[in-house]
């Protein structure tokens, strides 16, 4: 016992996740399931005996890098992760193969282990090891559905080749980073702290989805198994929300990109098809809350974006649990084919209810309790137009997530469904995640004690008589907007169809002219091989006879940081050239 | 769609979406009025002059809403494609998604093969490659 103890001791926040996870697919049946389950609940129990301010750190090569580094913003996301990894381990009960659940816990573990890390090379590695992990949970969807096989192969590709060159952005910065400031510390830095800056705040932005590099999330999180989606819509981009949080609090750039976060991707996930689709798109525009919160800066705007993604993670898990589990029992997940669940599927019906409400920021669940805050913030700097923007995208959430989610599926027309409720593990992840939905929004206290500062959050009084009012106001009128367009008949009809979104560009565009781009290239350079072959022998000649001495300008030692940049940049183009040109990467 | 079956008996909700509408245009006035009293009896607390103008939050909720819904529908006409547009094959309710190996209780096969035949001529819009598909995985199914 105590030799476990010790061995505790020396081990960074998640490394149980990571270790424990290889031995999963040695264990059979119930042990194995039982294990699995385990494995996040006694992670969490080893973080919380670390407190604020604990650190270790280790070396690498030489660098000195500090693995673990616990102090409020870091320890929040960590829990919150930890909690969502127990409720996915739960709901992913039957799944009976060991991929997926291996997968689960080293895609958790990596996430939560980066949350933690204190420098930007640990940060990098467990970057990465979440994208290599997660990929499997897309994939596993074709090993199940042999059917799906190919569609899942093309966009578990397209979802890892986006990923990596987050990850390759990343090390690009943290090197850059490095040569002009002299340290690796991934604290608060700003856009103007070094060369490398810019390029982490891109790597950061393609995982927390801005405008334009969006389309990953709603491309791949669909395309995941039953479980799959709920698993991947939980750990990267709010990674990558908390470091920007760490790395960029207050850069105003935030704020407009954040607004737009809110506000675009709704107009996709009203005329959306595929239910969870509809919520990768939802998850978007929550995710533009955070960033417009991170933006601001302010200690209340912080303490905002921290606990709504707190929130965030649950009622979204929860509605995505619900979707998956309408996908488990139907086997479609298209608003098209379904409708009058309600009577098949009750408890699945009030669990999705209380998401929804949730996800609305309706007065007496968690959204309510958080998102208030980031518009509190948004208020108090006196941004109107960022504040209007706010505002139409919180009746925007109502409608996409609020209301067309749980109607269409549970209620509209009766397709003649005759299911089963969901599996009974499914429904114990679900009420789980109700219940903190709930316990959230009616005792605000126990998240607001965890934010980065607490002292503010103590004071903080969400069911302020005005702002209750203002959001019933808000949203029940949203919701009689609803009525009034369905009455007329003017309601878009859910239609089979997919639409066009960024992903043309890489899906459709871009593949034939890289394709022409490369084919005239190496015409170009077998013109030019055979048209220079003189000058070269000249030039070959020279350098026999005058070669440069070792010191020499080409015979300059390159310092490791040089040359890793120079080798993750043409690895980068190496990447997008070979994916435009690859007919396996499946691009049409 | 599936006019073989029986349908279920009409649920609470079903017999009383007349009812809970009604409730809700209720509860809207209300809220609008207690909004009125509040305005001129209590103190509000805003970060901008026009926040506390009596029903402007109704109204944001209103406008916003249909405003939305009703440019995304007009999207619709410069953004959809059919579902086979990126040359794979749409998903289509093959009975269970996670396939018989997942299914703990070994049940549910979705809808009968009826359902399934009646979803295809229902996409008859769709080209030749989707069917195919649909033919491959229909086998694949039988297993």
């Amino acid at each position: 016992m105590n030799f476990f103890l010790d061995l505790l001791e020396t081990m960074f926040p998640g490394e149980l996740m990571l270790l424990g996870a290889l031995l999963v697919p040695f264990l059979k049946g119930k042990l194995r399931l039982g294990y699995v389950v385990l494995l996040p609940i006694l992670s969490l129990l080893h973080l919380l005996t670390l407190d604020v301010g604990y650190e270790a750190g280790a070396t690498l090569l030489g660098y000195p890098l500090e693995v673990v580094r616990v102090d409020a913003l870091s320890r929040i996301f960590g829990i919150v992760f930890h909690i969502a990894a127990i409720l996915c381990c739960i709901y992913a009960l039957h799944v009976k193969g060991w991929v997926e659940h291996v997968s689960t816990l080293v895609y958790a573990g990596a996430a939560i282990a980066a949350t933690f890390a204190g420098d930007l090379i640990t940060l990098f590695i467990f970057w990465e090891l979440t994208a290599l992990s997660s990929v499997f949970l897309i994939w596993q969807r074709g090993v199940v559905q042999p059917s799906h096989r190919e569609r899942s192969y093309r966009a578990g590709m397209r979802y890892l080749i986006i990923s990596v060159a987050s990850g390759v952005l990343l090390l690009g910065g943290a090197l850059l980073h490095y040569q002009d400031t002299g340290s690796l510390h991934f604290g608060l830095m700003g856009l103007d702290a070094s060369r490398g800056a810019i390029f982490i705040f891109l790597a950061f932005g393609m995982k927390a989805a801005f405008p334009l590099m969006h389309n990953w999330v709603q491309d791949a999180y669909p395309e995941a198994t039953v479980s799959g989606t709920v698993v991947l819509a939980s750990f990267t981009t709010k990674l990558a929300i908390y470091a920007l949080a760490r790395g960029f609090a207050g850069t105003e750039l935030l704020i407009p990109i954040g607004a737009a976060m809110t506000a675009f991707p709704i107009f996709f996930a009203v005329i959306e098809n595929d239910m969870r689709r509809v919520l990768a798109y939802s998850l978007n525009n929550q995710l533009g809350f955070m960033v417009v919160g991170i933006g601001i800066g302010t200690e209340l705007a912080i303490n905002g974006a921290a606990a709504h993604a707190f929130a965030h993670i649950l009622y979204k898990g929860l509605l995505l649990m619900s979707m998956g589990a309408v996908l488990y029992r139907t086997g479609t997940i298209k608003a098209s084919e379904l409708g009058g669940l309600h009577k098949s599927m009750p408890m699945t019906t009030v669990f999705c209810i209380i998401g929804a409400l949730a996800i609305s920021a309706f007065p007496g669940l968690s959204g309510f309790v958080t998102k208030s805050m980031v518009i509190s913030a948004v208020g108090e700097a006196h941004l109107t137009i960022v504040f209007g923007v706010l505002l139409f995208a919180s009746a925007g959430v109502c409608d996409h997530s609020g209301i067309k989610i749980p109607f269409f599926t549970f209620f509209a027309h009766d397709q003649g469904w005759r299911v089963k409720e969901a599996p009974k593990h499914m429904l114990i992840a679900m009420g789980l995640a109700a219940f903190l939905c709930i316990g959230i929004g009616v005792a605000p206290s126990f998240l607001y004690a965890l934010l980065p500062y607490p002292e503010l959050a103590a004071q903080y009084h969400a069911y302020e008589a005005t702002h209750v009012l203002t959001m019933l106001e808000l949203l029940l009128f949203a919701g009689l907007a609803f009525v009034a367009l369905m009455k007329m008949g003017v309601y878009p009809p859910e239609l089979p169809a997919l639409n066009l979104d960024f992903d043309w560009f890489y899906r459709k565009g871009a593949p034939p002219v890289v394709r022409e781009v490369y084919g005239l290239a190496g015409y170009a350079r077998e013109r030019l091989w055979t048209a220079t072959l003189g000058a070269r022998e000249a030039v070959r000649d020279i350098a026999k006879t005058h070669h440069e001495p070792p010191g020499g300008r080409m015979g300059e030692p390159w310092s490791a940081s040089a040359t890793t940049l120079w080798a993750a940049l043409i690895l980068g183009i190496m990447l997008l050239l070979q994916y435009g040109c690859s007919p396996a990467a499946g691009l049409q | 769609m599936n006019s073989d079956r029986t349908p279920l008996p009409p649920s609470w909700f079903e017999k009383n979406v007349g009812g809970i509408v009604r409730g809700l245009v209720v509860v809207c006035v209300l809220l609008l009025v207690a909004d009125l009293v509040f305005h001129f009896v209590g103190h509000k607390h805003v970060h901008f002059d026009w926040e506390a103008w009596p029903g402007l939050y109704a109204a944001a909720g209103f406008v916003s809403y249909v405003g939305l819904v009703l440019t995304a529908k007009q999207l619709r006409k410069l953004l959809m494609r059919p579902e086979a547009y990126y040359g794979e094959a749409p998903l289509r309710p093959l009975g269970h998604p996670a396939g018989p190996d997942a299914d703990p209780d070994g049940d549910t096969r979705a809808m009968g093969e009826g359902d399934q035949d009646e979803r295809d001529q229902d996409a008859g819009d769709q080209d030749e490659h989707h069917r195919d598909a649909v033919g491959a995985a229909g086998t694949e199914e039988e297993e």
